[in-house]
């Protein structure tokens, strides 16, 4: 693309990736296409959930009495709270989580994650964590995996996630 | 999350072999590449919808055809690298033509596949774009890590990628 754009005057030049940028760059998008892709394709195929369902009733499994506010699992669904609200209903559906509001403040809800959703989450668990050993954990060295770690934190430092809805 | 907990307590069949968790340091990073993959593609997609009104995935299948020769590819090729199935990516081709930047028409080669093609209009529009997106690119990715780091994360990225069954597509 690099070649064929044109540049206004008055703006400041733009600094086009050198190849060697562009190369990891495709890769990491290539990377943020698939890999999701894969890790949902597992978790639909053998326990009928999708990636992010899984993350939400984890997140739950680990929280005390298993409750968490709508709101803090938002960032897991990199969706408005609307777009959460319709994916945890349809696990609310499936009985593996039920919703309701915040005692200490009735203006807020609550997810809780049912006694069904552990069970389920639990069955899930262990093709789910063998799925990300083998593309992922046991694939890369100690070492370049935490590093992977460090640059996607970095990247993900200067992410404004605070524009959304 | 979860996983370190489950052991004790999900059920187990006696038979099935044992679980290999991941350990606290794997489980880190592997919710930092998650973090990763649900926040990115995100923030590229709000820059590219609020800057030129374009979907990342729109953008990429512009960026893919206008690197083309004669800037046309097959909609089958475009489908397997946008892992978008062929009706999901005829959908999103079908609103790229309304708009006047792209068209189809039948391989005249074989006239069972289908083309698309990048217009002028696309070209342009592709053009006034690529500045912002690439400025976004920087800004989150190729700036905040020394090459070194970059090449490293993209050289990780290829070996996840090696071994990934794309085959299952559709």
């Amino acid at each position: 693309m690099s070649e064929g754009a044109h540049q206004g005057a008055g703006k400041p030049p733009v600094r086009w990736l050198t190849a060697a940028e562009v190369d990891s760059w495709l890769s990491v998008v290539r990377l943020m296409t698939w890999l999701p892709w894969s890790i949902d394709q597992q978790l639909r195929r053998d326990s009928n959930l999708g990636m992010v369902e899984y993350q939400v009733m984890a997140r739950l499994s680990n929280s005390p009495e298993r409750t968490l506010r709508m709101s803090s699992l938002a960032d897991l669904a990199n969706a408005s709270l609307s777009r959460l609200s319709h994916l945890v209903k349809r696990l609310e559906e499936r009985g593996l989580v039920r919703r309701e509001p915040d005692p200490v403040d009735g203006r807020f809800t609550n997810a809780i994650l049912t006694d069904e959703g552990f069970q389920t989450l639990a069955a899930a668990a262990p093709g789910h964590v063998a799925h990300v050993r083998s593309l992922v954990i046991d694939v890369l060295s100690a070492e370049q995996l935490r590093r992977l770690g460090l640059a996607a934190d970095r990247i993900m430092s200067h992410i404004d996630t605070s524009e959304i809805n | 999350m979860a996983i370190r907990h489950l052991p004790e307590e999900g059920p187990r069949g006696a038979e099935e072999p044992p679980v290999e968790w991941l350990t606290a340091a794997e489980l880190d990073s592997w919710l930092s590449l998650v973090r990763l993959m649900t926040w990115l593609p995100w923030s590229i997609d709000q820059q590219l919808q609020r800057d030129s009104n374009l979907g990342v995935v729109e953008y990429q299948v512009l960026a893919m055809l206008s690197n083309r020769p004669e800037r046309r590819m097959r909609m089958s090729l475009l489908a397997e690298v946008t892992n978008a199935s062929l009706s999901r990516l005829s959908h999103l081709v079908k609103r790229l033509e309304e708009r006047g930047l792209v068209r189809r028409e039948p391989d005249p080669a074989d006239g069972r596949f289908t083309n698309a093609i990048l217009t002028e209009t696309g070209f342009q529009a592709l053009a006034a774009a690529a500045p912002g997106h690439v400025a976004h690119v920087r800004a989150l990715v190729i700036d905040v890590l020394s090459p070194e780091q970059l090449r490293r994360l993209g050289q990780a990225a290829d070996r996840i990628m090696s071994r990934i069954d794309i085959s299952e597509i559709n």
